[in-house]
């Protein structure tokens, strides 16, 4: 038990796989360690399941450079090993980027993630001139409060997610936004996006945008792969 | 390089499961197009979750794709969410690999496994831009487009949509049928001389060269070949060799959680049990084993190959595969050490299966089943299910003292000659299983109450079986019995440890039709399907009323196939097909049934059913 090691590993979702969801994301690599074989650890019981915990559900529709997993292991042989025998088995769409060490007493990914960054495209073809689109990011970044209208359970609600918003900006048609992200506040790249819309008094047409998550942080704004170290 | 997607983004998010459309799965097969001479789509009419979880599939698109010269895609049915989406905007159906559409593909094979599919059949022509009558597609523009799987057996009431059923099984006579396609497309010989000349491969039934014609009374007069050269029975293909048979070692692995997530292990082939109404038993004979040390090899590569972290062995009885101990006590040890789950068929119940069973699975939550078909032992002599009451009982006594107290129980309501009495029984049996929990477990050991769960279907007589000729009954006549039966376990004593569930009545009706059903069908599923009609094995899309009316508008009545009493010299639609068991064996089994009289299982002694023909399995062991 004792020599057991945590790891966590950086992968990358793209292409057609954005379309799997959160559910399918951890079933599918529950599956892809088996074949890689790698020597993961299993929890007791007459069913029982690898030690694997995903940082950050990321949501149908989107890709992302940045996505993290923790597992515990029974033993490892080297990152690069193991990056190696994880994608030879990925299908395209899913990439294995690093493999870190974590230290015995480091919180998990889903505990660490306090940020995360995105990169928004519009669509040429649905948003031909993006001029305005510059100003409207300044002048809500600027702003005292951001306010938005959210469903909850008993219908909507205003909210400020000024406090959320970490950075945003934009050039061109490609929009960059630092947001918080986890259990204590997690705001959602769309939320902004409709704000900065409604800033500007633009309307937002249904897909008519790819979001792409580049990298998530803890609350020190450090890279969750740098709590650990490559082996 | 990227593959693009048939979908666009915005279709993709607005429906359901956009997983099912995208394909890119494990072991999914990709092939550079332009070295390709045949595209062929395999297509299970149902969705992806269920079609993803069909063995047969798996094998054929395996066995497909080893041909250098064959490339072999999947396709399943839209969900009703795209179906709309799609015929609103004509987006043509698309193949799951190379997300081209079906249309541009040289073969369409279709796999038949229930008779409720047959809307979604013309669902998937009608989405693909191919016409739904074979008549109308005379050249190579449309794939040629074959049906393959247990309704072939009786194909006729969708005849009209295919150019070829396969019949029998698909390992042996797809070679032959593809060199003979690439062939004849390369020197211009037409689609018609091409489908007259696959009639001659063994197996092949291409309706469009057979003609019938039909009584004052609507049953058959002659059903006859067009041409001398057209054989006038077809036998059905099947694997002589089966341990040495295709066996897919690279199945494909979906994201989306399929009805069958698992690994899946063929053990043997069809059944030496001989139950009267059980037609998979008739079709698949002789029962043909697969070697026990080639299983062990397959079984961990296809763990390996998939990291699936569950494996499940298929057969129609697992309990008689003679090598069935040492396999399961192998696969024990492996997926235990691997960390994998066995979930176990439906194994006979006695202390070898228990004991395996308390070793896999969670004693306290698992539960054990009986299929005693009948309520009481003049039924199940009837049906010549081997099962006894005491045979129950003694594997129930011996659970509840491995600390079992969950049980369930299969049933058939509307089986031949079938008493008030026969149907009542089914409640006392499971009162007698509930007495005797209570009578075998003492109290302080009791872990609550103990559950028994007895549901019934309908019974629906099958081609190809003893009951071929019986009368099937009707709704209003199974919704009695259902009520009767339902009565008697409320007046049973320990009412609140038993609990009764059954089937829909309207839906079984219909499956009755189309199972011993003929050619003249054709027209009410098409009529169905331009009222909306799919899905209808799926309870929230099956409408009633609307194939009443398609029955009422084509004038046909259903009931010329169900209530009607079969004569013993009527011809079925599905005489011309030879599965090996013969019609006098079948109809000997029927007078045996109603006589009440047992016929004994393959290996207890040969009875001489027809299937020693083929010269394999379990009629020349020993």
């Amino acid at each position: 038990m004792s020599d057991r090691v945590k790891v966590r590993l950086r992968f990358e979702k793209y292409g057609a796989m954005k379309f799997i969801g959160h559910l399918d994301v951890m079933r599918y690599f529950q599956k892809l360690i088996r074949r890689a074989g790698l020597d993961v650890a299993y929890s007791e019981g007459f069913h029982p399941h690898q030690i694997l915990s995903f940082a950050n559900p990321l949501g149908v529709g989107i890709s992302s450079k940045g996505e993290y997993a923790d597992l515990v292991m029974e033993s490892v042989t080297s990152s690069k090993d193991m990056v190696d025998a994880l994608n030879r088995e990925n299908v395209e769409g899913f990439f294995v980027t690093d493999i870190v060490r974590l230290p015995e007493n480091a919180p998990n990914g889903m505990a660490s993630v306090d940020r995360a960054d995105y990169e928004l495209t519009l669509s040429e073809e649905k948003y031909p001139d993006v001029s305005w689109l510059e100003d409207a990011c300044k002048a809500l970044s600027q702003k005292e409060e951001v306010l938005i209208e959210k469903r909850t359970k008993k219908g909507m609600k205003t909210v400020d997610i000024k406090e959320g918003i970490l950075e945003l900006r934009c050039e061109g048609r490609v929009i960059f936004m630092k947001l918080r992200a986890g259990s204590a506040l997690n705001i959602r790249p769309e939320q902004v996006l409709l704000a900065v819309f409604a800033q500007a008094g633009a309307e937002l047409y249904p897909f008519s945008y790819d979001t792409l998550r580049l990298e998530q942080y803890d609350c020190d704004g450090k890279s969750l792969l740098s709590a650990g170290e490559v082996f | 390089m990227e593959r693009k997607l048939a979908l666009d983004d915005a279709t993709l998010l607005s429906i359901e499961q956009p997983a099912r459309y995208i394909g890119g799965e494990v072991n999914a097969v990709m092939k550079d197009k332009n070295n390709i001479a045949i595209r062929f789509a395999m297509c299970f009419p149902d969705i992806y979750e269920i079609g993803m979880s069909h063995l047969g599939i798996q094998i054929l698109y395996h066995m497909f794709n080893r041909r250098e010269d064959t490339w072999c895609e999947r396709v399943y049915s839209p969900w009703t969410d795209l179906h709309s989406i799609m015929r609103d905007r004509h987006i043509p159906l698309f193949a799951l690999e190379s997300q081209d559409p079906v249309k541009d593909f040289d073969f369409l094979g279709i796999t038949l496994q229930y008779e409720m599919c047959y809307t979604n059949i013309l669902q998937i022509l009608d989405l693909s831009g191919i016409p739904m009558m074979a008549e109308d597609r005379k050249d190579y523009s449309f794939p040629i487009v074959i049906g393959g799987g247990p309704c072939t057996y009786n194909p006729e009431p969708i005849a009209s949509f295919f150019d070829i059923f396969y019949i029998g099984e698909g390992e042996t006579a797809y070679d032959a049928l593809l060199d003979l396609y690439k062939e004849c497309r390369d020197f211009g010989v037409p689609r018609a001389e091409f489908l007259r000349r696959a009639a001659k491969i063994p197996g092949m039934y291409v309706p469009s060269l057979y003609r019938v014609t039909y009584k004052d009374d609507m049953t058959i007069e002659d059903f006859s070949p067009i041409g001398d050269d057209i054989p006038r029975v077809i036998k059905k293909e099947l694997v002589k060799d089966l341990t040495n048979a295709v066996y897919p070692e690279k199945p494909v692995v979906p994201f989306i959680k399929a009805t069958q997530d698992r690994v899946v292990l063929e053990i043997q082939r069809g059944c030496i049990r001989g139950c009267r109404f059980c037609q998979a038993g008739m079709l698949y004979r002789p029962v043909r084993e697969k070697n026990v040390e080639e299983l062990k090899k397959t079984a961990v590569k296809m763990l390996e190959s998939t990291g699936h972290e569950e494996i499940s062995l298929s057969s129609l009885s697992s309990s008689d595969y003679s090598q069935l101990e040492e396999l399961v006590t192998y696969l024990v040890e492996v997926c235990s050490e691997k960390k994998i789950n066995i979930s176990l068929p439906s194994l006979r119940i006695d202390a070898f299966s228990l004991d395996v069973m308390s070793k896999v699975q969670d004693v306290k939550k698992s539960s054990l089943t009986f299929a005693p078909e009948a309520g009481s032992q003049r039924m199940r002599n009837v049906i010549n299910k081997g099962l006894t009451k005491d045979d129950i009982l003694a594997g129930s006594k011996l659970a509840f003292e491995g600390g079992w107290n969950k049980v369930k129980l299969y049933f058939m309501l509307g089986l031949p000659t079938e008493t008030e009495e026969d149907i009542k029984d089914i409640a006392h049996l499971s009162e007698e299983i509930a007495e005797l929990y209570y009578d075998t477990v003492p109290k302080e050991k009791r872990q609550g109450k103990v559950q028994i769960t007895a549901s019934s279907s309908f019974f629906i007589p099958k081609p190809f079986t003893p009951f071929q000729w019986a009368v099937m009954g009707t709704h209003s006549e199974f919704a009695e019995k259902a009520s009767v039966v339902k009565a008697e376990f409320d007046s049973m004593l320990n009412r609140k440890s038993l609990r009764y569930i059954h089937h829909e009545t309207d839906l079984s009706e219909l499956e009755g039709i189309f199972a011993r059903g003929d050619r003249r069908l054709d027209k009410v599923l098409l009529t169905a399907y331009k009222k909306g009609c799919l899905f209808d094995s799926w309870s929230e899309c099956f409408d009633y009323e609307k194939w009443v009316a398609a029955f009422e508008e084509c004038g046909i009545s259903g009931d010329f196939y169900t209530t009607r009493e079969r004569s013993a010299d009527e011809i079925f639609p599905w005489d011309f097909i030879d599965i090996g068991v013969t019609k006098n064996f079948l109809r000997r089994e029927w007078e045996n049934a109603m006589a009440g009289k047992v016929t004994k299982n393959c290996r207890a002694g040969c009875s001489g059913c027809g299937a020693a023909s083929f010269g394999v399995g379990v009629c020349h062991e020993r």
